[in-house]
């Protein structure tokens, strides 16, 4: 749930550069496979509805709680429905959540960090108001927010997004610094490049390393801070599945059906390992540190 | 001639028997509030332990004119007792007072002698200006949640040492059961003149036991109070209440042998409950209803007139009552208390409760699930299918499991429902504003039927949500409420669901269970139909040790 | 230095007082009536008024402020809505169970964390570092909830080895409080783990390339000596730093943790107050919360600028 992102020490990475370190990843085995799974999950996601074998909210109240069958691979829930449809949802309202809240603070903090890194004047008001987000706990503020625009998967969304901003704007800002002083944007200025020029052609394709490893590492807790929001009763509206929302429903029925509440927890739980592998391995590919090494 | 109570405690007796006997119109009649398994809980108990109960939410206030919460009863239960209260078959019996009411002939005045002998947990004794007092604040306090309940009480006097007279502004047949209840709890009068308006911190009543500390949203210990005046007849030294508010936490320390007692067992749970022999299960039938509210005319809120709704709320739904009855037609009752609550609930037609001695035949008349027939009537009424209508639930995952079979049901009968999963807090608002079409909501229930009706059914009562009025209805709830003949009021009952029914304001869907769940070395725990847990006769059986 | 010092107390008075700020007004942005909440199924229209005057809600929000910044500089934080006790009172009783989760939590982590996190540092490329990776993020992966509900339904239902709820302090009965803090701070733990594992192995992978670490080990110095004598010894004032921030992340954990396992402490009343609008108790809590962490954020800046006057920490928490 926490985390701490390592900047990489200062350098210039050049796309070119960037396509080494992908090669990179790839050759650390952990990460390989993280990444293929990723891959898949999220084909299985996007396909969800040509690979489920039953519709989500098929109810069918002759076959409930089933255990895993050949018919059911993932047996079947209280209200008859196909666990292996929900779950192949699940996953696809969890990548939507976990991918759009961090793309939704991308937008949102990377501006305000840029702005906050590169003028001294706006840098005091950003810095406080990053600051005051920041003294939320992340799962307080996402509560908070969901309970106040009520449940569904934008307010989901938009309430991990926030509790992501601040992350976000910090990396942007000290990266921004950071280049600033650098020669090639000394070199830039005495060419003549305006502010705007400047953050956009040099500053902004410069830091997106740092950032890459910070979206990385902001999914997966994208992710489970999803289905926390759904366990609490503050995710997407049913019948729409959610695996937070599968487990809270399993709970009580863990003795008639143990494999709806341990199903949906390792689905997650492969998910987000994945992600975080990978992650790993692009963070320690992107560190130039490892090049030393 | 014998007072209107005592009429009314003699044919409750025989209407609750006949209940036995005859089928209700709806669905079978179990378990009628009989505490379950009487042998199990008859068991010689030794002196002396402290018993661990789990709440399933945390009490508000325990003050007994502010208190608000149902679960707050449960812990006053055990520190305050009322002048009158309810035995198992719900009739009133006398507690603090001496003996039931009476009543004068107009309904206007209503004695009632106090019980002698009897001293608050601080030594004060309790006579008839105490019960003065404490009456006195439940009606005039700043704030009060008892004023309303009491708003036919005119003035309370003190006749002499030990008699109360209670003068009302109107005849008011429901104002004994509202004095079984918080309305009917008597303060210590030293207590409450020293604290004020912090006597909740520290309350001091009549009970088997008396409050002695509580730690927010954790527990609240009571401890057994030697000034009882049946305190021989208690046999724990101390009750600590958990609050635990997820049911499956719950049942968890129940079975880990973490509680003895759990309040309010998840249907779901009943059946662990009875396969494991250190467990035992006394179930109660509920007084309340579960159901779906339907906005048929709280256009403006609930302090306006009803009128018809406007924009998006507007629907068939609101403006036809065939719609509504074609709706009621597609809900499977059976169906809806099997999968949902694995078949421990029971199926319900109407806000009477067959368990209470005021119902009827007629007021549990019922519609059979017909979804075909449903599909006729819109069909025949003109209207497009599939209608369009939002509902909104819950949060937890058992709103969300009914919402879900609702929604499965009503699809077959030519309704697409979108589900709207709402906080609590929420969803009170928006009901309150008129700003949904259907409600997924219940009352947790009234010994007197008149708290289950009254206040939904009349045009702009307070808790109205559905916007209904109906002129006819009005007029036979306020004849119910002011007539003092039991006979009268149960006809007038019956009458009454035939007249709602067709308009279907609330589709009355399920009443609960009162399902406590106890640890086996434990006895003398009693439930009735108000699901208060008695704790006052309970005790660890003997062989335990 | 001393305006440094200066600056950053400042900055921090700033974000505090916004703090106050975006709580006031978040928890007047709650949808649902507190006074409705509050009167619960009884909802008398009188009564309510009355609720809402009694507690100041019927004034406008900027006076509602202004009293309530009022009362805060006393110390004073109102009532509970929803218990009528003081808010400091129980967030008094609520302190002690979420500190001592934490450092039991805390505790679980520097194990793990520093154990992988070492192993990974050292055994560089080869399946000791894949393992201690996977172990390490696998902690981060496993939603916490769903990692206690299992916990609980296997060590206190099927094997009842452990209580499933319920807080007994340390204080009062060591033995008691360990069995029911175990599992709790395992999960909560195995969260944080991931991050000490990241901090240490960073650090540990910065000092074993150090000039004084090339020395010792031409020195003649065996491996596992440098290892632990001079490289994580180095590491581990960052690494315990680093640790320390994490407050945030803690209280995040917490709120589901506690909520699981029935601990009354602060994660469990914030959500809790939350659902029931208990407006002056999440004021209350959310604030202290706020607080706490902005204080030890200073500290922490304050403790660098003094040991490391280069280093300025980016401590992120989640």
């Amino acid at each position: 749930m926490t985390t701490v992102v390592e900047l990489p020490t200062p350098t210039v990475v050049a796309p070119r550069s960037r396509r080494r370190a992908l090669r990179r990843v790839l050759r650390n085995p952990l990460a390989a496979a993280g990444l293929v799974v990723v891959v898949v999950v999220l084909a299985a996601a996007a396909l969800a509805d040509l690979l489920a074998p039953y519709p989500f909210d098929l109810v069918d109240f002759d076959a409930t709680l089933q255990p895993p069958s050949l018919a059911h691979w993932f047996g079947t829930d209280e209200l008859g429905r196909d666990q292996l449809s929900r779950v192949l949802h699940g996953l696809r309202v969890s990548m939507i959540v976990g991918v759009m809240s961090v793309v939704l603070s991308l937008v949102v903090g990377v501006p305000l960090g840029l702005l906050a890194g590169f003028y001294r004047l706006l840098d005091p008001v950003i810095s406080r108001l990053t600051d005051t987000l920041l003294a939320f706990p992340f799962l307080v503020l996402a509560v908070g927010l969901a309970a106040i625009l009520g449940p569904s998967l934008t307010t989901a969304t938009v309430a991990l997004a926030v509790g992501l901003l601040p992350l976000i704007i910090r990396v942007a800002r000290s990266e921004t610094l950071r280049l600033r002083e650098m020669d090639f944007v000394a070199a830039a200025v005495a060419d003549g490049a305006d502010d705007l020029e400047l953050l956009r052609r040099h500053i902004l394709p410069n830091a997106v390393n740092a950032l890459l490893v910070q979206a990385t590492v902001a999914v997966p807790l994208a992710i489970i801070g999803e289905a926390i929001l759904s366990f609490l009763g503050l995710g997407v509206r049913p019948p729409i599945p959610s695996l937070g929302v599968m487990i809270a429903s399993a709970q009580p029925l863990f003795r008639d059906g143990p494999w709806l509440a341990v199903i949906p927890g390792v689905a997650i739980v492969v998910l987000t390992l994945a992600l975080n592998l990978f992650g790993d391995g692009l963070r320690d590919a992107l560190d130039p540190r490892e090049l030393r090494r | 001639m014998p007072s209107v109570s005592l009429l009314l405690r003699r044919v409750a007796v025989l209407v609750v028997a006949s209940a036995l006997v005859t089928t209700a119109a709806c669905g079978p009649l179990d378990d009628n509030g009989d505490g379950g398994d009487p042998g199990d809980q008859d068991r010689p108990i030794r002196p002396g332990g402290e018993l661990r109960v789990a709440l399933a939410e945390e009490p508000d206030l325990l003050d007994p004119t502010l208190a608000r919460t149902l679960v707050g009863r449960i812990v006053f239960v055990s520190i305050c007792e009322k002048l009158y209260d309810v035995d198992q078959d719900l009739n009133l019996v006398p507690q603090l007072a001496a003996e039931l009411p009476d009543v004068s002939e107009d309904g206007l005045t209503m004695t009632i002698p106090v019980r002698e002998g009897v001293m608050f947990a601080d030594g004060t004794p309790l006579d008839a200006e105490a019960v003065k007092t404490s009456l006195d604040r439940h009606r005039e306090l700043d704030g009060s949640a008892r004023a309303s309940e009491l708003a036919s009480v005119d003035s309370v006097e003190s006749v002499d040492e030990m008699t109360v007279q209670v003068t009302l502004n109107a005849p008011f047949a429901p104002l004994t059961a509202t004095l079984a209840d918080r309305s009917g709890m008597i303060m210590s009068p030293t207590a409450l003149a020293e604290q004020g308006e912090d006597f909740g911190t520290d309350p001091v009543c009549v009970g088997p036991f008396r409050f002695s500390d509580r730690v927010a949203q954790d527990r609240i210990e009571v401890v057994k109070d030697p000034n009882y005046y049946d305190a021989e007849n208690v046999h724990l030294d101390q009750v600590t209440y958990r609050i635990i508010a997820d049911s499956t936490t719950r049942f968890n320390n129940l079975r880990s042998g973490d509680v003895e007692v759990l309040e309010r067992t998840a249907p779901i749970d009943v059946a662990a409950v009875e396969s494991d022999p250190s467990l035992q299960l006394i179930s109660s039938e509920s007084l309340g209803y579960q159901g779906v509210t339907i906005n048929v005319g709280n256009a403006d809120g609930i302090t306006e007139p009803p009128g018809p709704l406007a924009g998006d709320l507007a629907s068939p739904l609101s403006e036809s009552n065939v719609v509504r009855q074609a709706l009621e037609l597609s809900l499977d009752r059976e169906a809806l208390n099997q999968v949902v609550f694995v078949g421990q609930y029971s199926p319900a037609c109407g806000p009477i409760s067959p368990a209470s001695p005021l119902s009827s035949d007629a007021a549990q008349a019922c519609s059979e699930h017909d979804p075909a027939a449903a599909m006729d009537l819109l069909a025949q009424a003109g209207i497009e299918t599939p209608v369009q209508v939002d509902m909104m639930i819950g949060t937890d995952a058992q709103a969300r499991r009914l919402g879900e079979a609702i929604q499965a049901q009503a699809g077959e009968g030519g309704f697409d429902i979108q589900l709207n999963p709402t906080e609590f807090s929420s969803a009170l608002d928006l009901a309150d504003q008129g700003n949904f079409q259907m409600f997924a909501i219940g009352w947790s229930g009234r010994v007197d039927p008149d708290g289950n009706i009254a206040s939904f059914l009349t045009t702009q009562a307070p808790l109205n949500t559905a916007g209904y009025s109906n002129p006819e209805a009005d007029r036979l709830i306020e004849a119910a409420r002011a007539s003092t003949d039991l006979n009268e009021r149960r006809q007038l009952y019956g009458e009454l669901h035939s007249v709602v029914r067709p308009d279907a304001p609330i589709i009355y869907l399920y009443r609960q269970k009162n399902l406590t769940g106890v640890v086996d070395t434990v006895a003398g725990v009693e439930v009735f139909g108000d699901g208060l847990v008695r704790l006052a006769h309970a005790g660890f059986v003997e062989e335990a040790e | 230095m001393g305006r440094y010092l200066l600056r950053r107390l400042v900055e921090s008075a700033v974000t505090l007082v916004l703090a106050t700020m975006v709580v006031f007004l978040g928890v007047r942005a709650l949808p649902g009536d507190p006074a409705r909440t509050l009167a619960g199924e009884e909802a008398d229209p009188v009564a309510i008024d009355e609720i809402r005057r009694q507690y100041g809600l019927d004034q406008p929000v900027p006076v509602q402020y202004y009293r309530y910044l009022e009362n805060l500089a006393r110390g004073e934080m109102g009532d509970s809505l929803r218990t009528g006790l003081p808010v400091t009172e129980t967030i008094r009783d609520a302190l002690p169970v979420t500190l001592q989760l934490a450092v039991f939590s805390l505790a679980v982590a520097v194990l793990i964390g520093i154990g992988t996190g070492v192993v990974a540092a050292v055994r560089r490329r080869g399946p000791a570092e894949w393992g201690a990776n996977t172990v390490a993020l696998l902690g981060l992966s496993i939603p916490n909830f769903w990692l206690g509900l299992m916990a609980i339904l296997v060590f206190a239902i099927a094997f009842p080895v452990l209580p499933a709820s319920g807080f007994v302090s340390v204080f009062e009965n060591p033995v008691e409080s360990f069995r029911h803090l175990l599992m709790p701070s395992l999960v909560l733990g195995t969260g944080l783990a991931a991050v000490v594992m990241r901090q240490t192995r960073s650090a540990m992978l910065e000092s074993l390339s150090a000039d004084y670490v090339r020395t010792a080990r031409a020195k003649g110095l065996s491996g596992a000596q440098v290892v632990l004598s001079h490289a994580l010894r180095n590491s581990l004032i960052v690494v315990v730093t680093i640790v320390g921030l994490q407050l945030g992340g803690l209280i995040s954990g917490a709120v589901v943790t506690e909520q699981i396992f029935v601990l009354p402490g602060f994660g469990k009343l914030t959500i809790d107050a939350v659902f029931t609008r208990d407006y002056p108790m999440i004021q209350g809590v959310v604030l202290v919360t706020a607080a706490a962490y902005i204080g030890i954020n200073l500290l922490v800046d304050m403790l660098y600028s003094v040991i490391d006057p280069r280093i300025r920490v980016g401590g992120a928490a989640l």
